[in-house]
């Protein structure tokens, strides 16, 4: 459900597994690396620039994914 | 009647409006919209501006970083109230994509503080110690995670909002302080409410103390020894 409105409205919307399984493809795509190095960087605490951001976002998209008993 | 789901979305849409208006109302310039809410199942993400880019802040006008906030939030154990999985709050200038501090919470965090900052800055003294302890990453500051008092005492949005203006200089809008001020007394009425069903022994004693007469229920609530002593 998305909003209208201008400047104030905050935007809600629902998004699938599948929407979320390719945007974390295309993080990665972005970075150039895989799931599992990124995340070793994070736990070794070696994170730079643009992976502080990418991993956050996968850090998301992790959680959202994480229960999904819709079956969406 | 409510579902736990449909009470979860009434207080994550309340969350994100309390954002939207906290956000337009003290910063200037602010992208629309400014605040989003994604959502797959019973699992929410509310974050600042699109796609989690964060807003703009401002000097004189000028574009010079950008103030990021990312809130992960399901329902808690009770399946009555609105619980943060995680969140983080940071401040990063355009310059370059590391941040510059970052304010981290992580409700199930075992390595380090649940509730902490990290700043990216070079100190030799510091890596020097660091060096000295045998620390896997002495020259890194930001590997360090300083802790900020845990799941109930830890700094709000609003906390930083103020930080960036009155400490670091960024442009605001006139009225900024009566938004921040109402924000953090929201944050710390619900948090102290918390805190009051995690530890009701000790909330039972002080309002005894006060006065209060307090009648214990039957069967006494726990007392949640992870909000005492968790990092």
């Amino acid at each position: 459900m998305q909003l209208e409105g201008g400047l104030g409205v905050t935007r809600l919307r629902e998004v699938s597994r599948d929407e979320l399984l390719l945007r974390r493809r295309a993080v990665l795509e972005r970075l150039g690396i895989s799931y599992d190095e990124l995340a070793s960087r994070a736990e070794k605490r070696g994170l730079v620039g643009d992976e502080w951001s990418a991993w956050d976002e996968l850090q998301e998209i992790d959680f959202l994914v994480g229960d999904d008993n819709s079956g969406r | 009647m409510t579902t736990p789901a449909d009470s979860l979305k009434v207080q994550v849409d309340t969350f994100g409006q309390e954002m939207t208006s906290l956000l337009i109302g003290a910063l200037p310039n602010m992208p629309d919209p400014v605040v989003e809410i994604v959502s797959h199942g019973p699992r929410y993400a509310i974050r600042a501006g699109t796609d989690g880019a964060g807003v703009p802040l401002f000097v004189g006008g000028v574009e010079l970083a950008t103030l990021k906030a990312r809130v992960l939030c399901r329902l808690d154990f009770a399946k009555m109230y609105l619980a943060v999985e995680s969140s983080t709050f940071e401040l990063l200038a355009k310059l370059d994509r590391t941040p510059i501090i970052r304010f981290d919470y992580v409700r199930d965090m075992n390595t380090a503080p649940n509730a902490h900052i990290q700043l990216h800055a070079h100190r030799g003294a510091l890596s020097h110690l660091l060096s000295r302890a045998n620390h896997l990453t002495p020259h890194d500051m930001s590997s360090l995670h300083i802790p900020v008092g845990g799941s109930r005492f830890r700094p709000c949005l609003e906390d930083l909002i103020q930080f960036v203006i009155q400490e670091c200089g960024f442009d605001f809008n006139v009225g900024w302080e009566g938004l921040v001020e109402d924000g953090r007394e929201r944050w710390r009425r619900l948090q102290v409410a918390a805190t009051v069903r995690a530890i009701p022994d000790a909330a039972a004693k002080t309002l005894t103390d006060l006065g209060y007469q307090i009648q214990p229920p039957t069967t006494p609530a726990n007392v949640s020894m992870k909000a005492l002593r968790h990092w």
